[in-house]
Formats: structure tokens, sequence, C-alpha cells
């Protein structure tokens, strides 16, 4: 390039730049921004001498001269600001502040700049420049700060000063900035820069003329007006840039020196604007556009190419080389690389490198500036440690398996599915039981002919026999009475010896002791001697009889033959013996009576004489003392008074001694009678004197007749003996697994098998059974099953003994030939007149066991035990006799219980029975007990040294305790919130409950407490309500293990996805009717418990209607002399002329009442919604807590009497008295509500039978008005009825029942069937009620026709009446449902609808509808009648259980409610029975599959199968041995009738009190002529119930008569007695109490007439007696 | 009395060889610790994720003990189980961990293993599933003499527990 075409561009340049400077600022103050300026165009300047050397000159002159004007500028400044002078410099000196002002400074793009050396000279040169530009910039600022201060003084601005811009100077230098990048690039480029600026320069020119010409400001000056800081140093600045001006550059071209008198007007212009319109421009709107095409530049991307790039990286990267380098480099290059393997050192084996990559390393040390030499080694290599990684594995290998310990032992488990109900043994042990069927012996069998019936029953006589013979213990017994005997007078020798009273003392214990002993084991001699002698006498009987049955058939069966044999005894010596035996006795019931009768009395007779002489000598004093207080009654007073006191006190306390009574002389020893007495005794029960000894013998030695002799029935037996085979079948829990050869019967009915199955069990033991089969020729048919223990796990093959089983079969069978059958009577003998009848029986002598293996270890499951005793179950093991039972089997295997056992049970050591624990009681002997090595190791080492605190205290923590309970979900505890965080906040009180459950539950006592009155609780409620607590924990128990098994839906809620069935249904909306003429109520959603809270639960009741309600019976029915005339009633009159009766409803709930309006008419329509708040038990809203409450929703109908009185003295007043009159009640548990959402229809309410004043509307003809008053309780049809609707708001989510499956005895088969029937019932009908299999107390499932089984009703019920009759049944009915109701649900916290036998149920007292129906039934049935269970929907109880009964004459139905012993016609269309769903009696099961399930509308043909679906049919035929759960006859205690009569007291104590109580502001008077007549009536009233054919007494005319002119409201009530609080709320809710009238009297009795079993049923009559004459007085 | 409350989750196990894995956890006190309330052991439910190499669980753990002495300080046991196509279950981890002795939140991972069988087992474990299993769970946390197994490691199991304690320094101790 042309160096001179450059310099010329260069100046040019330069010359531009310094144009545009001027122009563009013309201020000559010097600015921060004007020194970087300068030095950014020296350090541009400073690249393009890089391009011409020779410019280096000028441009340093340049410099020169403008570092020169500044710094003078400087100096002036420094002068003129004095006062700033101390602070800028210490400034200064701060480089952080030199740093601070030099950041803002615009940075040269230094990055794409080559750094020169000259670069660094000149940073370097710039430092001083950098601090004048740092002292003007910090100067500016003062300055600024200075004039705003003054500005602010003297607010008028000075015109004259020339205008400043900084920000102006800003852009200048972003231009400046840009031009250099602009250098930096084509020269070419520059060109087109200076003519941009040249036009530019033009462009501004004209645009300043046009403003001046206009009158508009510049645009500095527009800027300066916003921006510029006045300083009235300005005017002397004006020469500064004069000064400035000239001195800055001699290259100044002649557009400079034009530029600055250009500038001069619009600056003055400015000024004279300012004020003027300032308005006119905003600086934002000129200067973007002016300057915006300085803010960026487009350059192209550029690309210096590969190679280009290569060269410039290989410049500064370094790339070793993967070469070998030479080894001299890294050697001392003087030494030869030494090896130091190759000398015999240890090296080790170096980590293996690849040698490339040694290589690149080895070349990268070489680099370093020594070389790298310390990183080589003498041998030229790259020094380094042996390789520190193993090539084999440092943990040993344990070879030997012996050495693992067995609890380090893995085993190998298939991948299986896990059983839910872990049916399953776990692991895969082996498990491996042992049964051992040794022989089956028939103790009966069909086949047998009557000889061998004999012979059984001489064999089991035998064996009986023997067993007692073995034992021996007539002979054990007699030598201890003569060891006892022996002692006894050995004591009583050496007790002469002793002298000292202690020891006399000890040894008459001793002696009594003994003789005691003594009296015992001649008694127990003698029961067994007698009982020995009984079984011979039998036995022999009985061959006699096999005998004579031979001789009569001529012809022998069995091989029985029986030996006797005598053995002769020396007379004389028997004889001296017996007579020796007899003195002994006498002599000892000498002693006997002796020490039982005489000592006491003589005791007692020292005393007397002791007492009486104290008597005595009282009597004594008493009579001085008199004697003498009449004597010195005149002497000295003080010592009279003291005298006084001295005996007074004695007198009074000898005065309170009667005269002691004499003990009655005992009878005297009769030794004669006594000697009599024993020689009988004796006689009756031991072997006479003479008597030779017998002992029997029986053998199988006699010879069986030949067929060929014996008669074709006997023949035809014997063949058909030979036809028939057992077999054997075994079935663990339900499953075949083994079958026996078929055994022929032999002629003495035993069957020997002997063989053992080994029977390996994957599954856990339920049940093992054998089966016994009859070989058929076509299948098998079992005739009998008995079952077998499963072993306890310390029974093992090695120690197991063979059993006895027996099983019985009930099958009947009969034959023609000589075969006795079986479950069929036959005689046996040929006297006899009775037949006998026996069924099939045996025994099989069989052993189960657990396997051992080859080591001997019991293959038994782990884990198995015995299951814990059932609750129900109240068996008292004998603790005495049996070890095994009384200590169980893991307890024999404990020597340490053992040895305690036997110390605790003192055995006698002489008891054959006991020998194998003698060592256990010689251990006791010396006094050390059982001895044992303490062979034990501590499990927590240390743990007691380092306890915070002892047990004691930790177990005394309430808090925790608290929480703990809380966690068990303890009743008390359960849902319990704000437990307080402190200990001591925690009351002990808080356990006061519990504690006393907890003692509840042993002690009756404390029941009893709990009641208030002692005397209302009868022995047998007591336990009952024991019973009943014990039941409900069993129940409760098994339900809270259940609760917490989840099934899938209870954790996951997945709605449905939509399908097209959905949509179909979503449109199918769209055509549904608006409001359908018969609008279905829809499922409401169902709320959770979370979301509920205190009170925003209600129940809703829809009061629909109410039918035949009673109604007042006007005045003159009742007074016919003064009702009419009844001042009083005016309002009453006038009302009974507008409507009959006013009724309402009130409900109470919960202490809520709510009423209904007041209706009119005996058929009103209310259609109101009441609504009824609902608080839950501790606010919870949880399932398990609603399921839990008891309360009840009472529905009391009233009717409301307004009397309208006007008073006297002035007619406008009228005084209006509002009485509410009960007229009946009925009552829904609110378990009912809860458990079935909702309660629908019409009910009846519960009237009393006698109402007074009121009259019940009859649809019949009209009769006599005074038959009226009574109407009988059991008319059906007649009663009041309510249409009701119940629900719950929102509706709350019941408990879903127990899913869990339970155990059942039923077979698989029954149970399978049962499932099946079920789902195709409830496909059909899924409404209708049926139950194939229920719950019973034990929490087994048993099949419902098992319950059905006829029980004889209580005596008293069915004497004297026909037990067909139907008042005979009411009878019953009544009895049955005066047994409480208490439902399943609030007794079983919903655990499930138990089904409790009937002795269980009258155990109980107390059940809910299925209990009571079964009992009614049952009775039914046994009195004859053809009854069935009827299931199905009732209101308001809904799934109910009724009793139907058929009349066969009449061809009637009835329908029993058992539970309120109502009982209706199918036919009556107001019955509570809705629906029926099937038929139940003890042989089948009846589905209602008619269309129709009105009881009504239903056809009871049974047979008839399109109408019922039987359950056993002739494919699934009942099994023959079904047996009734129920027991075969009921036990009925009789009530105790002073318990009765107490009970009768203490309710009319309590109610008197409660009314009393209720009345607190009115006297309560007691009419009490009134209450013998009501008690009167109230016994009629039970009886009329018994029987009510037997004419009916008017009693309200009885009433009226005895009691004159009163008015008379009350009412007879009936309840069953289930305690005292059921009662009183009764009475109050009829509210009889509330009546306000001033002279009212109350009139009370109660009458409990006692059923047997303690059901009591509880009459009251309350009544309000107002005495009409004396109230109108 | 001093008092721990564990609360937290059984969060998940990661780097198992297969997914679909569900956790059996438990925990174990010495004599000294008494259960207040809670459960101290579960179950929890399988996960099966779908893209991840991480199972979640988020099984909650909420546990209250008391207790009179130091010793016996609880640990929680840990058994991963795996449930294959078939329904079938089959062990892939034991671990246990201590729970920690200082209060506050703790993150922790127990790592889990599994014992080896002998060849054949090895074999029938590929083919038909199944696995070796200690015959004596306990010695996970307890054995001594675990040294001698042999053992593959399989993945970890994620715990989140924030603890409570009360009481410590009514006794001296400082937690």
């Amino acid at each position: 390039m042309d160096a001179e075409t450059l310099r010329e561009k260069l100046r040019a340049r330069r010359r531009a730049m310094n144009v545009t400077m001027k122009s563009d600022a013309p201020d000559t103050s010097v600015s921060e921004n004007t020194t970087t300026g300068i030095e950014e165009l020296t350090v541009g300047s400073s690249m393009a001498d890089e391009y011409k050397e020779e410019d280096e000159e000028t441009f340093r002159s340049v410099l020169a001269s403008r570092r020169e004007m500044s710094r003078r500028k400087l100096e002036e400044r420094e002068k003129e600001e004095a006062t700033n002078e101390t602070l800028l410099d210490a400034l200064e000196d701060q480089n952080a502040v030199d740093e601070l002002l030099s950041s803002p400074r615009p940075q040269a793009p230094a990055s794409n700049e080559i750094t020169s050396p000259r670069d660094d000279t000149m940073s370097t040169d710039g430092t001083p420049r950098a601090r004048v530009g740092q002292h003007s910039a910090l100067r500016n600022r003062l300055q600024a700060k200075l004039q705003a201060a003054k500005r602010a003084g003297s607010p008028s601005g000075e015109t004259s000063k020339p205008p400043r811009s900084r920000r102006l100077k800003d852009r200048m230098d972003l231009s400046n900035r840009f031009t250099e990048t602009v250098k930096q690039h084509t020269v070419m480029e520059e060109e087109v820069l200076l003519k941009r600026i040249e036009s530019k320069l033009k462009w501004k020119h004209a645009i300043t003329e046009a403003r001046a010409s206009t009158g508009q400001p510049s645009d500095v000056d527009c800027y300066d007006f916003f921006t510029k800081q006045y300083e009235d140093v300005a005017v002397e600045e004006e020469p500064a840039r004069e000064e400035q001006m000239e001195g800055v550059d001699e290259e100044r071209t002649e557009e400079e020196e034009t530029l600055p008198p250009e500038e001069q007007p619009p600056t003055e212009e400015d000024a004279e604007d300012e004020v003027e319109d300032d308005q006119k421009k905003l600086i934002s709107d000129v200067i973007p556009n002016e300057l915006d095409w300085r803010l960026f530049h487009i350059t192209a991307a550029s690309y210096p190419g590969y190679h280009a790039q290569l060269e410039r990286e290989s410049l500064t990267y370094f790339v070793p080389s993967i070469l070998p380098t030479d080894i001299t480099k890294k050697v001392d290059s003087n030494t030869q690389p030494r090896y130091l393997e190759d000398e015999g050192f240890y090296v080790g084996e170096k980590p293996l490198v690849l040698s490339k990559n040694k290589n690149i390393l080895e070349n990268r040390f070489l680099r370093q500036p020594d070389l790298g030499k310390s990183w080589f080694g003498a041998d030229g290599e790259v020094e380094s440690l042996p390789n520190p990684v193993k090539k084999s594995s440092t943990k040993p290998w344990v070879e030997s398996i012996e050495d693992v310990d067995g609890s380090l032992v893995t085993i190998y488990t298939k991948a299986c599915e896990e059983d839910a109900q872990s049916k399953y043994l776990k692991g895969s042990e082996e498990n491996e039981l042992q049964i051992d069927i040794g022989t089956v012996v028939f103790h009966h069998h069909p086949l047998m002919s009557r000889e061998h019936v004999l012979a059984s029953n001489i064999n089991r006589l035998y064996d009986e026999y023997l067993q007692k013979r073995q034992k021996n213990y007539v002979n054990f017994y007699t030598d201890k009475l003569a060891a006892l005997r022996s002692a006894v007078s050995s004591l009583k020798d050496s007790s002469m010896l002793i002298s000292n009273s202690a020891g006399v003392e000890a040894h008459e214990t001793r002696i009594n002791d003994f003789t005691a002993e003594i009296r015992r084991t001649s008694q127990q001699l003698n029961t067994a001697e007698s009982s020995e002698r009984d079984l011979m006498r039998g036995i022999i009987a009985e061959w006699g009889e096999i005998k004579s049955l031979r001789e009569l058939q001529d012809f022998t069966n069995t091989t029985t033959k029986l030996t006797v044999k005598r053995e002769e005894v020396n007379q004389h010596q028997d004889q001296q013996r017996w007579d020796q035996e007899v003195e002994s006795e006498v002599r000892e019931k000498k002693e006997e009576y002796d020490v039982t009768i005489v000592a006491p009395y003589k005791e007692r007779h020292r005393k007397y004489q002791a007492q009486l002489q104290e008597w005595k000598r009282n009597r004594l004093k008493i009579k001085q003392q008199r004697r003498r207080d009449q004597r010195g009654s005149k002497e000295n007073l003080l010592d009279a008074v003291e005298g006084d006191e001295d005996d007074e006190g004695e007198i009074m306390i000898s005065g309170n001694v009667d005269k002691p009574q004499k003990p009655e002389k005992p009878e005297a020893f009769n030794e004669e009678r006594v000697r009599i007495e024993v020689k009988n005794l004796l006689l009756e029960h031991r072997r006479n004197p003479g008597e030779d000894r017998i002992s029997l013998q029986l053998t199988n030695t006699a010879n069986i007749t030949p067929v060929g002799g014996v008669p074709v029935g006997e023949s035809s037996r014997r063949k058909a003996m030979q036809k028939s085979a057992i077999i054997l079948k075994i079935v663990f829990n339900g499953k075949d697994v083994f079958l026996t050869e078929p055994k022929t019967l032999t002629s003495d009915f035993k069957l020997h098998f002997g063989s053992i199955f080994r029977v390996r069990i994957a599954q856990w033991p339920e049940s093992l059974k054998v089966q016994f089969l009859e070989a058929g020729l076509v299948r098998n048919t079992t005739f009998s099953e008995t079952f077998l223990k499963v072993p306890d796990v310390t029974v093992h093959s090695g120690n197991v003994q063979l059993g006895m089983v027996p099983f019985v079969s009930e099958r009947v069978e009969t034959f023609e030939h000589e075969g006795v059958g079986s479950s069929t009577p036959f005689t046996l003998r040929q006297h006899d007149t009775n037949p006998t009848s026996i069924s099939t029986k045996g025994q099989l002598i069989c052993s189960v066991s657990w396997g051992l293996d080859g080591e001997g270890h019991v293959l038994a499951p782990k884990g198995l035990t015995n299951n814990a005793a059932d609750p129900l179950n109240v068996i008292n093991p004998s603790q005495n006799v049996d070890p095994v039972s009384a200590i169980g089997a893991e307890g024999i295997q404990n020597p340490e219980s053992l040895s305690k056992w036997v110390q605790d049970s003192r055995l006698d050591p002489n008891d054959p029975e006991n020998a194998a624990l003698i060592p256990f009681m010689e251990s006791r002997q010396d006094g050390h007990g059982f001895l044992y090595a303490p062979d034990y190791f501590r499990l927590e080492q240390l743990q007691e040294e380092f306890n915070f605190i002892a047990d004691e205290e930790f177990a005394r923590m309430n808090r925790l305790r608290i929480l703990q309970l809380r966690n068990e979900e303890v009743n008390e505890f359960r849902n319990m919130t704000m437990i307080p965080s402190q200990e001591h906040e925690v009351m002990d009180s808080a356990f006061t409950v519990y504690e006393r459950r907890l003692r509840e539950k042993d002690s009756l006592q404390v029941i009893a407490d709990r009641k208030l009155d002692r005397g209302m609780m009868s022995e047998h409620r007591l336990e009952v309500l024991r019973f009943r607590q014990r039941v409900k924990d069993a129940v409760l128990h098994r339900f809270y293990a259940s609760r917490h098994h989840y099934t899938f839906l209870d954790m996951v809620h997945e709605d449905q996805v939509p399908d097209i069935g959905t949509l179909g249904a979503s449109v199918g909306k769209l055509v549904e009717p608006r409001r359908p003429l018969k609008p279905i109520r829809k499922e409401r959603k169902k709320a959770t418990a979370q979301t509920l809270s205190e009170g925003s639960v209600k129940i809703l009741v829809n009061l629909v209607r109410g039918i035949n309600i009673p109604t007042r019976q006007t005045p003159s029915d009742v007074t016919t002399d003064s009702g009419t005339t009844n001042p009083t009633l005016p309002g009453h009159n006038q009302a009974s002329k507008s409507f009959l009766v006013a009724p309402f409803v009130a409900i109470s709930f919960q202490d809520n009442v709510v009423t209904s309006s007041v209706a009119q008419g005996p058929s009103p329509s209310w259609n109101e919604e009441l609504q009824v708040p609902f608080f839950a038990p501790n606010n919870d809203y949880s399932p398990s807590s609603l399921q839990t409450v008891d309360d009840i929703i009472y529905l009391h109908l009233f009717d409301r009497i307004v009397e309208e009185s006007q008073s006297e003295e002035d007619s406008s007043i009228t005084t209006r008295k509002m009485q509410n009159h009960w007229l009946g009640s009925s009552r829904i548990p609110f378990s009912t509500v809860y458990q079935r959402g909702k309660v629908e229809g019409t009910f009846k309410m519960k009237v009393p039978p006698v109402l007074l004043g009121y009259e019940l509307e009859k649809q019949m003809t009209p009769i006599d008005p005074r038959d009226r008053l009574d109407i009988p309780l059991n008319e059906s049809g007649k009663g009041t009825y309510l249409t009701l609707f119940i629900t719950l708001e929102p509706t709350l989510k019941p408990m879903d029942p127990v899913r869990e499956k339970f155990a059942s005895q039923e077979d698989e088969l029954t149970l399978h069937m049962s499932a099946t029937y079920l789902s195709l019932c409830n496909r059909k009908y899924p409404q209708r009620n049926v139950k194939t299999t229920v719950i019973d107390m034990k929490g087994e499932s048993v099949l419902v026709t098992r319950y059905v089984h006829p029980l004889q009703p209580p005596l008293e019920l069915t004497e004297g009446s026909d037990p067909g009759s139907l008042a005979t049944a009411e009878k019953v009915a009544r009895f049955v449902s005066l047994i409480p109701f208490v439902s399943d649900n609030v007794a079983y916290v919903g655990v499930c609808d138990l089904w409790g036998t009937c002795d269980q149920f009258l155990h109980m007292l107390c059940g809910d509808e299925e209990e009571h129906a079964v009992l009614l039934l049952n009775y039914f049935l046994h009195l004859g009648k053809r009854a069935y269970l009827l299931l199905g929907n009732a209101v308001p109880e809904g799934n109910s259980a009724y009793v139907l009964t058929v009349e066969e004459t009449t061809r009637e139905y009835f329908v029993w409610n058992a539970n309120t012993g109502q009982h209706y016609l199918a036919t009556d269309n107001l019955s509570p029975l809705k629906s029926i769903g099937c038929l139940v009696n003890g042989d089948n099961i009846w589905f209602n599959i008619q269309p129709h399930d009105q009881p009504s509308k239903v056809r009871f043909e049974l047979t008839r199968g399109a109408d019922w679906k039987p359950f056993f049919t002739s494919k699934f035929p009942r099994p023959p041995t079904m047996q009734s759960v129920q027991p075969d006859s009921l036990f009925y205690v009789t009530t105790d009738r002073s318990y009765v009569s107490r009970l009768t007291d203490s309710i009319e104590r309590t109610l008197k009190e409660k009314i009393m109580a209720w009345r607190p502001r009115h006297v309560t008077r007691w009419n009490r002529t009134c209450n013998s007549l009501l008690l009167q009536i109230l016994r009629n009233l039970e009886q009329n119930l018994n029987k009510r054919n037997q004419g009916e007494v008017n009693h309200g005319e009885q009433l009226l008569r005895q009691l004159g002119d009163v008015k008379f409201t009350g009412f007879p009530m009936d309840l069953p007695f289930t305690d005292m609080d059921g009662v009183v709320s009764a009475v109050r809710s009829t509210e009889v109490h509330k009546m306000q009238d001033p002279d009212v009297e109350f009139s009370l009795a109660v009458y409990v007439h006692p059923y047997p079993s303690s059901v009591l049923a509880v009459w009251i009559y309350v009544a309000a007696i107002v005495n009409r004459r004396r109230h109108n007085l | 009395m001093a008092e721990v409350h564990i609360i937290g989750q059984v969060v998940g196990g990661s780097e198992f060889p297969n997914q679909s894995l569900f956790c059996k956890w438990g925990i174990h006190a010495g004599g000294a610790w008494k259960l207040i309330a809670g459960t101290k052991e579960g179950q929890t439910q399988v996960d099966i994720p779908e893209n991840e190499d991480f199972a979640y669980w988020s099984h909650p753990i909420d546990v209250h003990y008391a207790t009179k002495g130091l010793q016996g300080w609880p640990r929680i046991h840990l058994q991963v189980w795996h449930q294959d196509s078939f329904g079938r279950n089959e062990l892939y981890g034991y671990g246990f961990i201590h729970v920690p002795t200082s209060p506050g939140c703790h993150t922790l991972e127990c790592v889990t293993w599994k014992p080896n069988g002998t060849f054949q087992e090895e074999l029938m474990q590929r083919f038909v599933g199944g696995c070796p299993q200690l015959k004596n769970p306990d010695l996970v946390y307890s054995g001594a003499d675990r040294y001698k197994l042999h053992t593959t490691a399989m993945g970890k199991v994620h715990l989140k527990l924030n603890l409570v304690f009360r009481n410590f320094d009514k006794y001296g101790v400082e937690c």
C-alpha cells in the first residue's frame, strides 16, 4: 500500500475527527469523557503508527499539547475551587477511586487488537491523564452538587452561560469508539466513513440553519436545557475555552473556525426560548433520530481459514508426540540408565499403561524446564508404584458348609403366590404327620346278632373291670388305711412322751389330719370296692343272658366265655379281720365324735361358764348400785356424782349384756347304734366275711357253631357279613389323602388295619378326619366319620401312644336276617318289653403324631400351638388329677413348672399312678426344690445399670399409658384427642373408668355397685350381664382383628371410565321427563367421616300422615251425669264440635325434641319435614363410632287440648290452657336408620291398651259406647298408624359388614351349594331377604336350618290350655316379646348379624329379630303347629325375621312379629311385614320366586316349584345326620319372687321420686286410694292379655265409680324390663307430669309380672287426677 | 422418660436389577424401648415404574417410642421384594439402617444385599424364579457371623425420617 496515500487519509481523518469534536463539544471544560476521547484517539492513532513510523513525532506533539492544555485548565480550576481541594486530594490517593472512575470509561475493544509494547508504554503514560480525568470528573460532580445547592438559593438561571453537554459528549465518545472499530477494517471503509462524516456535517449545518431561521433551539441547546449544570464560574471559562481552542491544534481546518460563531447564536436564543417554548421538542425525539446510525454496524462473518487457524494454534499449543522418547534425554546425560531389577532389587510389577500414553507423558515431562528430571527414575522410566490391584479376592471362601452357623443357613424358596389366607405353611420345611391306624372295634354294628350285642356289652364291662383290677384300688386303699391307722396309733403312743405344750399341739393336729385322712380313705375304699362288685355282678348277669340266648337259639355266634374263679378264704380269720375292721371304724367314729362334736361343745361350755360368771358379777353390781342409789341419794352429792359416773358406765355396759345362753348339750355317743350302722355299711359295700374272693376272666375260647348248624336267618347274616367290607379314608383339611384296603368284617367285629400313613403337609393342619366307608359294588358309601386331634408339637412318632377315638353312625339300617340293624328298634332279650335301639358305634384305635427326620427332629411346623382357649369356654381344667391337663404338655417338658405343680398339688406318694412323679416329690422333701444349673445368658447386658429410670417408674407414666391405650383402640381411649404433652397434666382419674371396666370383667360385685340399688340385680341378671359382656368382648376382639384387613376397593377408589353404556344412559336422560309422575328417590352421595363436623348431620323426618288416631270422647260419654253441665270445659266442648282430636307428633332424640304442627282430626295429614340434630359420640363420625350409637328416635303422638276459660271477674279476659295428652309412641333405633339409610313406611304406634277419654275410631258398626273403653291390644288392624320417611342428611356411609370368611362346621359341599343358591337368588330378586348360613356366637357360619328345633315353652304358659289354640300361641308370643330387644349392630358394634341359639338367647336375655323369631318358631313347633321362619322386609326394621304359622283347619296364614308379640293375617295389608324373602324350617329353605313378595299376594304352597325354590333338592338332598345347634330342651330358671317384689318397690319408688323431680315448681300430691285400684286394673290387664277370651273388665267405669267425679288422665303401659332407665324414660315420654293444674293429684301403680327365666313384664299405670268437684268450687 | 418420634416415609428403592418392587420394613428396638403408638412394621404396595429406575413407595412411618435407656437404639430393617409378571414374589434384598441419633430431618439411603445360593439355586433362580433367603431374617440386624455369607449387592432403599426427641436432656443425653 502506498504510504503516502495512507498518510493523507489518516490526516484527513484526524482532521475530520477534530472537526466533529469541536463542533459537537464546544464546551471547554475538561471532563472525563473528553479525556477518554483523547486517549482513545491516541490509542487509535497509535495503531495508525504501526503503518507509518514517521507520524509518531506529530502525534506526540499533538498529545503533548493536549496534555498541556488540560493541565493548564486543571490548575485554573484548582485555584477556583480551593474549597474542594482537600477532599479531592484525599480522593486522589485512593486506587479504588481510580478504578471506580476508570470503569465507566468506554473501553477500547482491545480483544481485537494485537498487543504491542507501545501500547504498554502508552498506558503507563496515560496514568497522569487518568489522574486528570479523575480530577475533572470528581470536580464535575462536586461542582454539580455545589451548584444544585446554590440554585436552590437563587432560582434564577444565568442565561449567558454557554451550554454544556455531558450526554452529548458521551455520544461523541461513542462515535469515536465506532470510528476506531471502523479503522481496523479496510481503508475503503474509512473513505466511506469520511464521506459520511462530511455528509453528516452538511446535514447538521442544514438543520442548525433551519432551526436558526425558524427560531428553534438547536439540539444541543435543547439538551443543555435539561442537563446543563449552571455554574457561576462559567464566565471565567470563556477565555479558557478560547485558549484551549487556540492551543489544541494547529492543523485545524477552516470549517472548524467557522463553527464557534455559529454556535453562539443558538445558545443565546436557547436562553430566551427556555422560557418561551420549552415544550416544542424533547431531546429523546431528536437525539436517537440523529445518532442512531452510530450505535451499530453490520459486518460480515469473518473466517480466517483453517490453515491460518492451525498456524495460529501451533504457536500456542503443544502437542506431545506419541513416539518413544530418546532415553538419553531422560537420564542424566553423563550416566547410563540403571536397571534395578537386573541388579537384583525387587521393584514390583508396574501397572499396565499403554506405551502410547506413556510416550505422550514422557514427552510432556521432557518439555518441563528441568526436562522432568524428577519424574524419571534411574532406568529412564517414569517412576511409579507397583500395581495395587490384587488379582485374587481377599475374602477367603468358606468352603466347608459345617462351619456355617445354623442361623446363617439360607434356604431357597420358590417364587410363589402368597395365599391371602396364609393357609400354607411358611418355608419349605418338611412337615410330616404320621397316622397310625390300628384297629377298628365295633361296639355295635348293624350286622351283629343279638348274641354279638350282648357279647360286646360284656366285653365293655369286662374291660372296665380289668382296668379297675389293674389299678387295684381296693388293695391300695386297704393298705393305705392300715398304714394310716398304724401311724395314728404310733403317734398316740409317742404323744405320751412329749411334755411341752407346743409339741403336744403339733401332735394333735397331726393326729387330727390323719384321722380325717382315714375317714376319707375308708370312704374311697367303700366306693371302690362296691363299684367293683357292681361291675362283677353286671358281668355275671350279662353272661347269664348270653348263656340263655345261646341255649335258646341253639347255636353259638361269639367266642366269649366267662370263667369265674373263686378263691377260698379262711372263714375264721376273715371274720376276725372283719370284726377288727368294724371295731376300728367304730373307734374312729367315736374319735371323730369327740373331735368334731364334744370338743367344740366343751369349748362353748367353757366360754359359757366364763360369760355366766361375768354376767353374775354384773348383776350383783347392779343390785348393789341400786341399793346404794336408794340409800345414798341424800348423802354427799359429790361422792354420789362421782360414784354415779363410775358405775353408770359399768351398768350401761353390763346392762346391755343379756344372760348368756347355755349351749345345748350334744347327744351322747351311742356306740351300739354306730356299730350297727358301720356293720351295715360294710356289708353293703365290702366283701362280706367268709365270702369267697371272686375274680372273673373273659376268654374267647367258645366255639362258634359253623354255618351248617345254624338257621337260615343266621347264615344269611353271616353271608352278609362276609360281603361287607370297611374302608377307611383319611381326610386332611378336607382333602382325601389316603384310602386303606377294604377289610371284611370278622365275627368279633374287629378290623385290624395296622398301617401307618405318612402325610407330608404343606398347609396348616386344620382338620384331620377319618371316614368310614362301606365298600359297595359301585361306590363306597360313607357311614360315619370321626375327627382326629392334630397332635401337639411334642407328640412325635417316638413317644406317641395309641388312643381310642370313638365314632358313631346314625344311619338307619334294618335287615331281614338275624342282624339287629342300627338305629332301629329290636328286642335284645326275650323278656324285654321295651325294644332297644342302638346306633352303630365303635372305636378306632389309632394314633396321630409328627414324624421324625433322620436326626430325630420333630417334623412339625413351627409355630404350631394349641389355639388359645375359646373365651366362651369356661371349662376349668381339673387342676389336681392330671399334670397334662393342669399345666399343659409344654409345662411337662419344663422341669421347673412340673416340680412346682407337683409341690402344689400334694400328690399321694403311694398312689401307683404317681410313680413317675416320685423323683420330683423327693426333691421337694429335702426342701431344695428342683435343682438345675443356671444355664442362661443375659440378653441385654448392663441394661439395668444404664437405665434412665426404673421399670416401675416407667410403668407409672400416665401420659404414655394413655397414648398406648389409645393406640390399642381401647374403648375408653379410642379417638381421644388433646392428650397433654406434660406428664403432670395427666390425671390419674383418666383411668378410673377403664380400670373399673377391667375389674368388672372378673368380679360381679362391681356391676352390682354400679347399679345404685343392689336389690335390683338378681343373681340371674348379674350372670346375664357377665355373659353378655364376655360375648361382646370376644366378638369385638375378633372384629377388631379383622377390621384391619382391607380389600383393594378400600384402598383404591377408581371412578368408572365412561363407556358406551354410561354414554347411552346420559343420552337417555335427555329424553326423560323433567318431572316424572312417579318420582324415584335417587341415591344420594355418601358423606365421608372426614368432612363431617359437629352439627352438620341431621335426621330428617318427613311426617306424612296419621291414620286412625284415637279421638276424644265427648264428655257425655265419659260422665253421663255431669259432662254436659260442666262449665269448665266450654272450650273442650267447642273443640270437640269442630274436630275430634288435635294430634301432633313430637320427635325426641338425644335430648332434643322437635314437634310438628298441630293437625286436626283422627286422620291428619301433616306433610311436614322435621329436622332433628344428631351428635356423634366424641364428635367422631367414623363408621365404627357411629355403629355404637344406640340412641333411639322416639315418636310420640300427642293430642293438644286447649281449654279456654273466662275469668269470673272480667269476661273479656279469656284464659287459654294448653295441655298435651299422650296418645301413643313408637320407637325407631338410630342404628336402623343408619344402617338402612332411610326408613319409610306406615308404622303402627304403640297405643296403650286403655286410654281414658279417648277411643279408637272403629269402622265397624257402632256398638255400645261403654264397650269401647276397652280396646283389646291384640285386635289386629285396629291400631294407630303413622306414615313416615326418615333419613339422614347427609347420608352417612354405613360400615361395610365384615367380609371375613368365617370358619364353618358345615362340609364343603353344603357351603358351596349355599353360595351358589344365594347368588342365584340374589340375581333373580336382589331385594329379597334370604339367608342360608348365618354366624353363630362363636363366629362360625352355620346352616340356618339347624336353628329350627322344637323346644318346650315354659310349662306355666301352656298349662291348662289347648296347645294348639291361638290363645296359647299368643301367650307364648307374649313371653317371647317380653325378652328385651337389642340390635346386633349395637351390641356387637356392627360386626355382623350374629344368631344366638335359644339357650344363649334366654341366657343373655336380649337379642334381635332373629333370636326372637327363632325362639317363637321353636315353641310353635313344639306346640304342634306348622310354622316357618320367615325372612323378609318389614317396617321399620328392614330386613327382619318373622314367624309364619299355618292353621291346618282354617287354611289361615298368620304372620307373627316375635318382637312385639303381635300377629297378623297374611292377607292383612297393614301388617308391618312388607315382603317375604324366604321361609325356613328344620328341613329346608324356600326362596320366594314369585313375582310378588307382598304377604297378601304370596301363595304359600311350598311344593310348587314355580313359586318357591328349595335349597335342598332331590339332587342335593339334606344330609341325614344334620343336627340342630339348639339344645334338646331349655331350662327355665324360676324367677325369684322376692326379687320381683323388691323390683316392684324400687321401680315405684324411683318413679315417684322422678315425677316429683320433674315437677320442681309444683307440689306433687299422691292419691293413695287410687293406687291400689290402679294396681288391680294392671293385674287384670295382664291376666286379660293371657286369657283374652274370658271377658274383659270395664275398668274405666270401675275407676270412675270408685273415684267419683274426677278428670282422669292416664294410661297403663307395659314394657319388657331391661333396666330402670328404660322404665323411667318411658314414663317421662308420656308427659303426664306436665299437668299444670294446681289441684292435680297423681297416682302410680307398678306391677311386675314374672315369667320364667327372669323375663319380666312391667306394667305401669300413671294417672293424673283432677277432682272436678273440688275444682269447681 | 425419653421419647422418640420417628415420622417419615420409605420413599422408594433404586438401582435394583428389576423394578416392580415392594418393601417390607420393620423397626427393631431393644428391650428398654417401649412402643407407645404406631405400627412398627409394615409392607408397602408394589410399585411398577414405567420408565424410571426408581420405585416410589412413599410409605409412611409414624412410630412413637419411649425408652428407659439408650441400649438397643431403634433400627429399621428392610426387605425388598420383587413381584414378577406372574404375581410371584421373590426376595431382592435385605438391609438395615440405624435410626439417626440426632433430631431433625434425615434423608437416608439403605443399601441392600441378597444372599447367594449354590450354583443350582442360582440357575433355578434365573429360570424359574425364587431365591435363597435367610432362614433367620433376624440375622439382618443382629448377626455377628454374617461375614460367612456370600452375598450380592442390590439396590438402595431411600428413607426420609423426621426425628423428634424428647426428655433426653433430662437424663444427660445430648442428641
